[in-house]
């Protein structure tokens, strides 16, 4: 494995950057989500945008996790001042949960690490080096939920730049990472995000003879589907059953460890077509356009650091949150418009459903978890962190709705803090039901650190899906996708009732018969070459209540995928395949009908 | 509505003074549709509800005044509505007077239930017969805890009940309309409740009359309810509803208040914002017009109760900064420990858009924030001040 190990060579610009331009030469910043062996450690890739850089997380469920290692390259031996870039991620007036220590050569630098809210370099201690190679090691404390972004040792005691913008410079200077990626492939068509969505979409255009990249930030497929958020796929086939079957999985009680069998599935699958090229573990960081085309796509690899530019005629933007969209400058909605913009109102549930004054009060994320029970008494940490969250609530399992959102809060943006807040109520809750005796074999089994995210950004394009077109009982020429859920849109309990905790929500049905949406629901409005599927198609926030289970994203996968096998034939872009190619596109679709042999 | 005013009260049973209800019981649903037709009643109420979720409204009834009728969707029967006055006419709630059929196995049996309604529409309580009890599908009696349930389940407008199809819950030999079965175990495909759950949290033994009661009480009844209050609403009645202890009340009055209609009730509305759910403070933030908030008694009294409202109402408070009297930034600073790191990191923005805000009594609350241990974000405010 490629390592980004940089040791600064003293480059003049360096040392302008740098205080101590001669102790410049002997520091080191080591990646955590670099560490050749990661241990017990997990890599979080969830919130780069934010605080910068994939990290290294302690995620033992309350018990301290194996030891993360690496060599680090000294360029001369000396004493050096050791740091590490980490958070308390619980800060408050207890014991921060997620502390650990660094070990050089075996043995543990003096400060505990983990102590300080926000992102920023906390200082680990002195130590001597002889050597030119030293053992590096993470070593969890608690269990729960440490995170390390990375290391740095230098010979001068002056502390790194902290956060914004100075870090990033710093980092890239550390790093001498070049402008730009240094290896560019290309491909027909770039899918960025391998959910439900971003599978369906590949395999679709590779059926058609597309070669297709598909760029996913995790080491398996399936997104909110995958054996690592395990939420089962809902909804109906469409058209595209034969595809979808491929990807889907059995309506498995959520956070069930039957979801790895048809992640087993997913990925046989996906891997079976030559003619898709897998990026497991790259995320996307960056897209540029060009007089609204996108030019390339950027991605880096979660662990090595490696860089590829992504080049093609066209993009799917199936990332969830429409991060490719949103850096290529497409038009995109977030929030619950006004109940007035579309007229989607239900009476019944006013505010609930559809508020009078627009708001940034969407759906929220879940974390799924599980317990199992024991043969014998297992015993669970005291989290008094947890607490504040959790307060008084008792359980042993989770489902859908142990889901957060809060008006103050961005689902993409906040997300490090919505998925910490999960953790909290997840662990206190199960603190406070052990303390029952009829739970003294409960243990737990699996909690995700990954956020199943039902709302972020909705890009926009030349249709908005809203709920007046499910009230409407509208049908369209390009209908591509087909459903008949309910649209199903979630408020969180203490709304209506203060004394309920505030990580659990309600789902509001509208039954419906069957409803369409159309492909113009599927390509951006002011980004030529761009088509979305998931989450982040055109539609307003009530819009998306029904369409937003996997299969249905699915549908959409398939849909675009197909566009884009014609947007090659004719090479052209995809409105062109709604205004000049519509008949044959629907033919295509409608080819696809499987019916049970 | 408040839940705990609920209580059961003494059956004291009197017979409404109206003509009886048939005792026969009824066999087939036409032929008690044919006697439900004919049945109109017009005195007033005097059988003493059994359960009644609201203060003495009930005791107050002097009139009652036929309104319409309704259907329930699952039995196709129609039922009356009256509306419930008091003594100089004021409206004090809907009640209807139900006999409908239960079914099961194509064996149907009757149920004698008055129900009522707040004038927002909601469900305030019922009442029985003394000889024509509830029973369960086995002819027992509902116990006192078996009433208690109903009155608890009817109460809750988002029930499971709402979504399920009877033959969902019931009806072992029907297809059901969707049935999620996964290893042989049928779940909710909802909650992932399994059904055993789902009926435990419903009166063994009287699943059908619960069904056909809330759907009953959370039909069609509301929107004639809801049509019917409007051509009754009056300024007397936005005063009653916006005086009332009702939350239900309260939110319809400030959905039907614009601009202006706020002013005069100021106080009372942000006595609201005090005490009423998360949901009906949001509300008022969003809706009331923003320069009341420049008023200084309301702001004292919105931004004085910050914290003590829910997170939401707070970010709120924060983001209408800008239109608030100026004694509100001090009052907020005062209250910095209550916020959350995205409505400190707003009101730390808000300040430094202009640095006349940062006064000196300000900069001391927000000193003091910074150095408490018990403040998770404080490191903010010290960024912020250095």
């Amino acid at each position: 494995m490629k390592k980004i190990i940089k040791t600064i060579l003293g480059t003049l610009a360096l040392s302008a950057i740098l205080a101590n331009g001669a102790a410049a030469q002997t520091d080191v910043l080591i990646e955590a989500e670099s560490f050749p062996d990661k241990g017990g450690w997990v890599v979080d890739p969830q919130f780069v945008e934010q605080m910068g850089s994939p990290y290294l997380m302690a995620h033992g469920m309350g018990t301290p996790v194996r030891n993360a290692a690496t060599e680090v390259k000294l360029e001369k031996p000396g004493t050096y001042h050791v740091w590490a870039r980490t958070k308390n991620w619980a800060p408050g007036k207890w014991d921060p949960p997620g502390q650990f220590q660094i070990l050089i050569k075996g043995k543990a630098l003096p400060n505990k690490l983990g102590l300080k809210p926000g992102w920023g370099w906390e200082y680990a201690g002195e130590v001597s080096v002889s050597e030119k190679t030293v053992a590096l090691e993470l070593a969890d404390l608690t269990g729960f939920n440490g995170r390390c972004d990375a290391v740095f040792l230098s010979q001068s005691n002056e502390n790194p730049p902290a956060f914004g913008e100075k870090l990033a410079e710093w980092r890239k200077e550390m790093l001498q990472e070049p402008p730009a990626p240094e290896v560019t492939k290309e491909f027909d068509l770039i899918v960025t995000g391998g959910g439900l969505a971003g599978c369906a979409a590949a395999i679709a255009a590779a059926e058609q003879g597309l070669e297709v990249a598909l760029i996913h930030d995790r080491p398996v497929l399936g997104g909110n589907a995958s054996s690592e958020i395990r939420v089962h796929t809902l909804g109906i086939y469409g058209k595209f059953e034969r595809i979808l079957r491929k990807i889907d999985t059995e309506h498995y009680p959520n956070g069930s460890p039957d979801a790895i069998l048809d992640q087993k599935k997913r990925d046989e699958n996906m891997k079976s077509y030559e003619n898709i090229h897998l990026f497991l573990n790259w995320r996307a960081y960056d897209a540029v356009s060009k007089d609204g085309v996108i030019q390339y796509v950027d991605a880096r690899q979660t662990s090595t650091g490696e860089r590829i530019r992504f080049r093609a005629p066209w993009f799917v933007d199936s990332t969830g949150d429409g991060w490719i969209g949103y850096w290529a400058g497409a038009e995109y909605s977030y929030g619950r418009e006004s109940v007035y913009k579309y007229g989607e109102a239900w009476e019944e549930w006013g505010e609930l459903w559809s508020p009078e004054e627009p708001d940034n009060a969407v759906m929220g994320s879940s974390i799924l978890w599980r317990t199992k029970v024991m043969e014998t008494s297992k015993s669970f940490p005291k989290v008094p962190w947890a607490m504040e969250v959790a307060q008084e609530h008792e359980a042993t399992a989770g489902e859908w709705y142990w889901e957060f959102s809060r008006n103050d809060l961005h689902q993409i943006e906040d997300g490090e803090e919505i998925r910490d807040h999960m953790l909290k109520a997840i662990f206190g809750s199960f603190a406070n039901a052990k303390r029952k005796p009829e739970n003294d074999k409960y243990q737990l089994e699996w909690v995700s650190y990954l956020l199943g995210k039902r709302e972020s950004r909705r890009l926009v394009g030349d249709h908005i899906f809203t709920f007046r077109d499910v009230l409407d009982d509208a049908q369209f020429s390009d209908s591509v996708v087909v459903e008949k859920r309910e649209i199903d849109v979630h408020f969180q309990l203490n709304l209506q009732d203060e004394s309920k905790p505030d990580f659990l929500s309600k789902a509001l049905f509208y039954k419906t018969g069957y409803y369409y949406i159309p492909y113009r629901s599927l390509y951006s409005r002011n980004i030529d070459n761009l088509f979305m599927a998931g989450r982040n198609f055109s539609c307003s926030h009530v819009g998306l209540g029904g369409p937003r289970v996997m299969r249905t994203t699915g549908q959409m996968g398939a849909a675009v995928g197909f566009a884009a096998s014609l947007c090659k034939k004719y090479n052209v872009n995809p409105r062109a395949i709604y205004t000049n190619y519509l008949e044959e596109y629907m033919n295509l679709i409608e080819s696809q009908q499987w019916t049970n042999p | 509505m408040d839940e705990s005013v609920g209580k059961m009260r003494d059956v004291r049973r009197e017979k409404s003074g109206g003509e009886p209800v048939g005792r026969a019981f009824l066999w087939s649903l036409a032929a008690m549709l044919f006697v439900l037709m004919g049945f109109v009643r017009d005195s007033p109420i005097r059988n003493v509800p059994l359960f009644f979720a609201m203060e003495d409204e009930w005791e107050r009834v002097d009139n009652k005044t036929f309104i319409g009728t309704y259907q329930n969707l699952d039995t196709l029967l129609e039922h009356e509505l009256y509306l419930l006055s008091g003594k100089t006419g004021e409206p004090l709630l809907f009640y209807s007077d139900i006999v409908t059929p239960v079914c099961i196995d194509g064996l149907c049996k009757p149920v004698y239930i008055e129900l009522y309604w707040n004038l927002a529409g909601n469900y305030a309580g019922y009442g029985v017969y003394e000889e024509l009890p509830l029973t369960k599908f086995d002819h027992d009696e509902f116990v006192a805890a078996d009433h208690q349930k109903m009155h608890q389940l009817l109460l809750d407008n988002g029930s499971v009940l709402s979504r399920k199809k009877l033959e969902d819950l019931f009806d072992k030999n029907a297809e059901p309309a969707k049935k999620v079965e996964y290893k042989g175990e049928e779940v909710d495909a909802v909650s992932g409740a399994t059904l055993k759950e789902i009926k435990e949290s419903i009166i063994e033994g009287a699943l059908y009359s619960c069904y056909t009661l809330w759907h009953l009480v959370h039909g069609e009844v509301t929107n004639k309810i809801e049509e019917h209050l409007q051509t009754i609403y009056s300024p007397e009645l936005e005063r009653t509803f916006l005086y009332s202890n009702y939350e239900d009340y309260h939110f319809y009055a400030l959905k039907k208040m614009e601009g202006a209609a706020f002013e005069p009730h100021l106080s009372r509305i942000t006595e609201i914002f005090r005490t009423d759910k998360p949901l009906i403070r949001s509300y008022i933030l969003k809706k009331m017009p923003k320069d009341l908030l420049s008023d200084e008694a309301a702001g004292r009294a919105l931004y004085g109760a910050f914290s003590t409202v829910d997170v939401n109402s707070k970010t709120l408070l924060v983001d209408n900064l800008e239109h608030a009297h100026a004694s509100a930034v001090t009052l907020l600073s005062g209250q910095a420990e209550e916020m959350s790191r995205n409505q400190l990191k707003s009101f730390l923005s808000f300040l430094a858009d202009d640095e006349s805000r940062l006064t000196p009594a300000i900069r001391e609350n927000l000193q003091r924030a910074a150095a408490s241990e018990e403040f998770a974000y404080g490191y903010l405010i010290g960024q912020f001040l250095e």
